[in-house]
């Protein structure tokens, strides 16, 4: 039984971490509940929602444009998260070098990370423009042929868009960063004893070293792809041909353009469950090739 | 003390709340959509109808963003503004599940005499399911714009401009002009816009009297799409859409194709007179043809109506009906022939009463007199040759239509493969929300 004095404390806790326990409940909890039920009914938020059981799912599975968007989604995580760790490594490692304006190059790095999403899709927008794009200019400059359509092609507009998700690695990067910086020196000084060069360094002390951010930032890449959506919408709408017709972007058409919220809900489980399922097969593999300090492998 | 502080403090608020300006005139929401400029001329017309009236006073608000959502919220939560400009598509859907007051209803016996004054496609448009949900204030007419300077360029006559599509076909190779790379520097013409006006020009049907799918059945609209598709192959898909997207975000002002001169032909609405008096360059000269060139069995001077161009509506569970039936009215003009002369000089925004009063008015007949442009648009409207395209899937429909030309255009499926599955599509979306 708990003193008077406990109680109070316990309430005075409860008090002072209400703020975010109301928003929570009501912001966060409340929807994910009711978007299982949402999911079950035929329901475009102004007339009363209609119980139909699975029939949401059922269409899922028979829809062209899920599948399209299931595909153009996969597409982008395949290509973007391997690249992305690569190029968020390497920066990192470049960021990580004793050279004089160091603390610059790594404020010119992270500086993309700051920049609004609308505003750094409408500067690609026009990097990327096929006649009077400065990336299809460089191109003409040096080569003398003409550049390729970038998003404007349907078979280069996924592409593009893992480009432009690579210049904006910064905050990624950093993450590495501040690992590299916590990989022991001497572990260095011993595979220079063992006569190792720089690239068997990166490969044998630093990557096994940072493997459990490499891991944490997968696992939040994976996330972030499966959400991809504001890109997309702003800088080609799902087109060309429905090649950027990303999942989270068809999950909010159908919302609110095409009054399915029921469809949509039952549309972001089917995300829930493919994120959650990744995301426990990344976690279970992550044996095989995350080292963690603190435990004998 | 303290008790005499509190004292005056209370007085002071007493005074204060009993002298505190109250209006007596009932209190009505307008949402709409325009931004930038356009607000001001909004709050303007809300400002004008306010001084029209003595028991009414409307306050315009603009939702720059996410219009449907917010309509969809408010809905949800019986939170509703009291008229609404629908300038997005899935009216006739909101209508269908009764988020809107019948119209025709409201107005009782002065319905027919309305209809006696004003052109059907005020309400046409929204006339779905036995009621009337909506009234169109404006529609936009469009023609083909010419630029004269690369018609003389081009050893074109300016005063015969292409009036078929053959014609139109012909004038485009020759005004076509290339940069050193090899790009496309300038276009005689592109048919930027969407299938669903380039059908309608065609003389082709979208959708049945039920607002079924019934576009890939059409000749007409398969013509269409291949006349849309044979730029892809006579001026290289690559340079097309290098070209096109080289100007398709800056369609407005001054950086509008055609008045920035990248477009020889365009064609486009009535408002681009405007455009073109504050953003063309000098020495700038243009012709309007009389209508936008179509082919044999097309439809001349064709335009197509949709219901979500700014119709009016006035969401159920407003608490004034009939004062927000009022603005509805001024807006239109009807009664308010001297203030809609005004709107329209405002915003090129063309009346509809069939009498035409409202063009004798005599602020309309000097904003003629300036930009007498506008008479090949009133042709036009005056035609009456619209297609009213009516589905309760239409925010569906258009998104596969554009999805169809992209998939044409580009090469990607035949014409008739991209029309066939997205009326696939959309039959499958009109089958659900049928049932």
């Amino acid at each position: 039984m708990a003193s008077a004095v406990v109680r109070k404390r316990r309430l005075q806790g409860l008090l002072f971490i209400s703020p975010w326990l109301v928003g929570f409940l009501v912001f966060t909890l409340y929807p994910f509940v009711s978007s299982i039920y949402f999911s079950l009914t035929s329901y475009d938020v102004i007339s009363p929602p209609e119980y139909i059981g699975l029939e949401n799912y059922r269409n899922m599975m028979a829809d062209p444009l899920v599948r399209k968007a299931l595909y153009n989604t996969f597409y982008y995580a395949v290509f973007f998260i391997p690249l992305s760790t690569i190029w968020g490594i390497c920066v990192a490692l470049m960021l990580n070098l004793k050279v004089r304006g160091m603390t610059v190059y790594r404020t010119l790095f992270y500086i993309p990370s700051i920049v609004p999403i609308v505003a750094s899709s409408m500067v690609w927008l026009w990097l990327l423009n096929p006649q009077y794009g400065i990336i299809n200019g460089l191109i003409y400059l040096f080569f003398k042929v003409p550049g390729p359509g970038w998003i404007t092609d349907p078979r280069l507009s996924k592409p593009s868009l893992i480009l432009m998700g690579l210049w904006g690695i910064g905050q990624t990067a950093l993450i590495y960063l501040a690992s590299l910086q916590d990989v022991p020196e001497s572990l260095y000084e011993s595979a220079e004893l063992d006569g190792a060069n720089a690239f068997q360094k990166v490969i044998h002390v630093t990557i096994p070293m940072i493997s459990p951010v490499i891991l944490f930032n997968v696992i939040m890449g994976l996330i972030g792809t499966f959400q991809y959506f504001t890109q997309a919408y702003i800088m080609t709408g799902g087109g060309p041909a429905d090649s950027t017709l990303f999942y989270a972007l068809y999950l909010y058409n159908s919302a609110f353009r095409f009054f399915k919220m029921g469809y949509a809900s039952a549309m972001a489980w089917l995300m829930f469950l493919v994120i959650f399922g990744l995301t426990v097969l990344t976690f279970s593999l992550s044996s095989r090739w995350v080292y963690y300090g603190g435990q004998a492998r | 003390m303290l008790k005499r502080r509190w004292g005056l403090a209370l007085a002071v608020l007493l005074v204060l709340l009993v002298s505190a300006p109250t209006s007596a005139k009932i209190q009505i929401t307008y949402w709409h959509q325009w931004t930038g400029q356009w607000t001001k001329v909004l709050e303007d017309i809300a400002n004008l109808f306010n001084e029209s009236q003595d028991e009414i006073e409307v306050k315009a608000v603009v939702i720059p963003e996410n219009f449907r959502e917010r309509l969809m919220s408010a809905a949800a939560v019986g939170d509703m503004p009291d008229v609404v400009s629908l300038t997005g598509d899935g009216n006739l859907y909101m209508a269908e599940r009764g988020l809107f007051l019948p119209i025709d209803e409201l107005m009782g016996d002065e319905w027919e005499a309305f209809k006696e004054w004003a052109m059907p496609v005020v309400w046409e448009v929204n006339d779905w399911k036995g009621h009337v949900w909506a009234l169109t204030p404006y529609i936009d007419c469009c023609s083909l714009y010419y630029n004269i300077n690369h018609f003389r360029e081009a050893g074109l006559d300016p005063a015969s401009p292409p009036r078929t599509i053959e014609e139109l076909d012909l004038y485009t190779e020759k005004l076509t002009r290339y940069d050193a790379r090899g790009n496309i520097d300038v276009i005689g013409f592109y048919p930027s816009w969407g299938l669903d006006y380039w059908g309608t020009v065609f003389g082709g049907s979208f959708v049945d009297d039920d607002g079924a799918p019934i576009f890939n059945k059409d000749p007409k609209i398969l013509a269409a799409l291949e006349w849309i598709t044979s730029y892809s192959h006579k001026y290289d898909v690559n340079k097309i859409v290098a070209f096109e997207s080289g100007i398709s975000e800056e369609r407005a002002g001054a950086l509008d194709p055609f008045i920035s001169e990248k477009k020889s032909m365009e064609q486009q609405g009535q408002w681009v007179i405007i455009n073109i008096a504050n953003y063309a360059p000098e020495g700038f000269e243009y012709g309007l043809a009389p209508f936008t060139p179509y082919p044999e069995g097309g439809r001349e001077g064709g335009i197509l109506v949709r219901s979500a161009y700014g119709a009016l509506a006035i969401p159920k569970g407003t608490k004034h009906p009939e004062a927000a039936l009022e603005f509805i009215k001024f807006w239109i003009g009807y009664g308010y022939e001297a203030q809609r002369a005004k709107i329209f000089e405002w915003g090129a925004w063309m009346p509809l009463d069939r009498e035409q009063k409202i063009w004798q008015q005599a602020t309309t007949l000097e904003y003629l007199k300036q930009f007498p442009q506008f008479e090949v648009f009133r042709n036009i409207l005056y035609m009456q040759n619209w297609a009213v395209m009516k589905t309760p899937v239409d925010s569906f429909l258009f998104d596969r239509l554009s999805a169809a030309k992209d998939y044409a255009r580009l090469l990607e499926k035949t014409p008739q493969e991209a029309l066939d599955d997205a009326a696939a599509e959309v039959m499958k979306e009109y089958e659900r929300v049928r049932r």
